[in-house]
């Protein structure tokens, strides 16, 4: 008799995330290359968690979609001498499924402290994400039709149709983030209210998007280090815990489907909520792969928070804002703190989950999931003691 | 090498793709079927990705289908497309049941719906390359 994988990391609390760091801001970084950021990012996540250089003997090195950093480049310049070293994909779509591959690196004993290391000088190196250099062998450019923007609007709008509902309605979203980036000092908007007018007002990049429903272009670096949960203890900082992670992939935004990558966000759902143990109604704060407003929806639907067809409902009358029922993405995320490609959200769940974010702290905070896109679609959940 | 003010991109052309441009030169819409397990498949790739069957035999699409989904791009991406921005692209469905983007065209963004019908029209943009593009279906 055979049996089905469980297709689902789960550590309970056996591996931990003990140190995060980043640049120390975020926007751009003209006086330096993303080499340097990322030791300012390294030096600070040492720091953080009382680890030294020669402590890290794992690393995983996702070169940022500007400045190319090679991975054994990388470990001359952060000083390491690692048993385990990986290049990693710069794509946002993987880093959920980083997660769950460093803490396998760590629960099979390959090695003790391992930091992934993502640098990226996207805006000072000018990278755009839609345009001549973005053809490879699509039709697309043919037809004007280019950047994941695009498709992301493409969707909606088709979901909008499906469902009857209300497009207006999205502005929840961006409104909610920019309202947490309005507490958080690293957050590039911190000083830029945005108000319904305005974004009601806002222009369309490719409608139904507006501006305000696309992520920032920004350089910044982040780096965390996972540890085995026993040596974690000794530690500077409380552990936060993998309580599991999983993905699947085989749906894709890019592909015009037809359920908005549903059920592969009800399979991973149904892994990591057993595998945790818990549940949408346990979750304190929702972590989510903010590249554009709408894959919220289809993240609330997929893992069960809300029924099909009416996440833009649930995500009304401040429900996804702190202080609300499912606060999202409280840095800001990155339509309104930094978009680094899914790492900067978990070093805010990291900081939840110790009571490290003052005025956008969600009291109490003890489970923390993290949604990221399909073509992977991907999530994990950390917890603490 | 023809020389043309035509600046927009044009579609890169491979191997496997050769076939589907050649026809769209002559004004037909095609596309690969299996011949083995039937299934319809697009864009072109050398083997059926339902069966992994190489055996392959392109077929002429009827060139009607409906509006599955459309956005206005209204970001200057392209030089070549700026001067009609905004502008419109869709996913057609195809009465076949395949899904690709392509242009609306002789149609006006306001009255662009979801679900309309449409067919195809072929734009002759260079002397080697022809864009299978749609317009509201004559009824």
């Amino acid at each position: 008799m055979t049996s089905e994988p469980a297709a689902v990391a789960a550590f309970g609390t056996g591996v931990a995330i003990v140190g995060v760091g980043t640049t120390n801001h975020y926007g751009q970084y003209p006086e330096m290359g993303a080499f340097g950021m990322a030791q300012e990012a390294f030096r600070n996540a040492l720091d953080d968690c009382g680890l030294t250089q020669d402590d890290i003997d794992g690393v995983i090195v996702g070169t940022g979609t500007g400045e190319s950093t090679p991975y054994d480049e990388m470990v001359r310049v952060l000083g390491i001498k690692p048993r385990v070293a990986y290049p990693y994909s710069n794509g946002g779509r993987l880093f959920g499924p980083s997660i769950a591959l460093m803490a396998s690196l760590i629960d099979s004993g390959q090695c003790d402290n391992i930091a992934f290391v993502y640098t990226n000088n996207a805006r000072t190196a000018h990278v755009r994400f839609g345009g001549q250099d973005v053809g490879g062998g699509s039709i697309h450019p043919a037809y004007g039709f280019t950047s994941p923007g695009a498709n992301a609007a493409m969707e909606f709008n088709r979901y909008l149709h499906e469902f009857g509902l209300d497009r207006e309605k999205l502005a929840a979203i961006p409104l909610a983030e920019r309202k947490h980036a309005s507490l958080n000092p690293m957050a590039i908007f911190k000083d830029r209210p945005l108000t319904p007018e305005e974004y009601a007002e806002g222009r369309y990049i490719s409608y139904p998007l507006r501006i305000y429903d696309y992520c920032i272009i920004n350089d910044g670096a982040i780096v965390f280090i996972m540890s085995r949960s026993d040596r974690a203890r000794d530690l500077k900082q409380p552990p936060v815990f993998v309580a599991a992670a999983s993905q699947q992939a085989g749906w894709n935004i890019y592909h015009h489907e037809d359920d908005f990558e549903y059920e592969a966000y009800q399979r991973v759902a149904e892994r990591v909520y057993g595998a945790a143990g818990v549940g949408p109604s346990d979750i304190d704060a929702l972590m989510w792969y903010d590249a554009f407003s709408p894959f919220l929806l289809y993240y609330l639907e997929g893992f069960g928070f809300c029924g099909r067809g009416e996440a833009l409902d649930f995500i009304q009358d401040g429900r996804i804002e702190l202080g609300g029922e499912l606060p999202v993405n409280t840095s800001g995320g990155h339509l309104s703190e930094t978009y680094l490609q899914g790492r900067a959200i978990v070093v805010e769940a990291v900081r939840q989950l110790r009571g490290e974010c003052g005025e956008r702290q969600v009291p109490n905070a003890q489970v923390i999931q993290f949604i990221g896109t399909a073509p992977n679609a991907s999530s994990f959940i950390l917890t603490r003691e | 090498m023809t020389v043309t003010d035509y600046n927009k991109p044009l579609p890169p052309i491979s191997p496997d793709s050769q076939p589907y441009w050649d026809a769209a030169k002559e004004h037909r819409l095609t596309a690969q079927r299996c011949d083995d397990c039937e299934k319809l498949r697009f864009p072109p790739v050398n083997s059926c990705w339902y069966c992994l069957s190489p055996n392959t035999t392109w077929i002429e699409l009827s060139g009607r289908g409906t509006v599955w989904s459309y956005i206005i791009m209204h970001q200057p991406y392209y030089q070549g497309f700026i001067g009609e921005l905004p502008y419109p692209i869709c996913v057609v469905e195809t009465e076949e049941g395949l899904r690709f983007i392509s242009n609306l065209v002789n149609i006006d963004n306001a009255e662009i719906e979801i679900g309309m019908p449409i067919e195809v029209v072929f734009d002759d943009v260079t002397d080697e390359v022809t864009l299978p593009k749609f317009q509201p279906a004559s009824t």
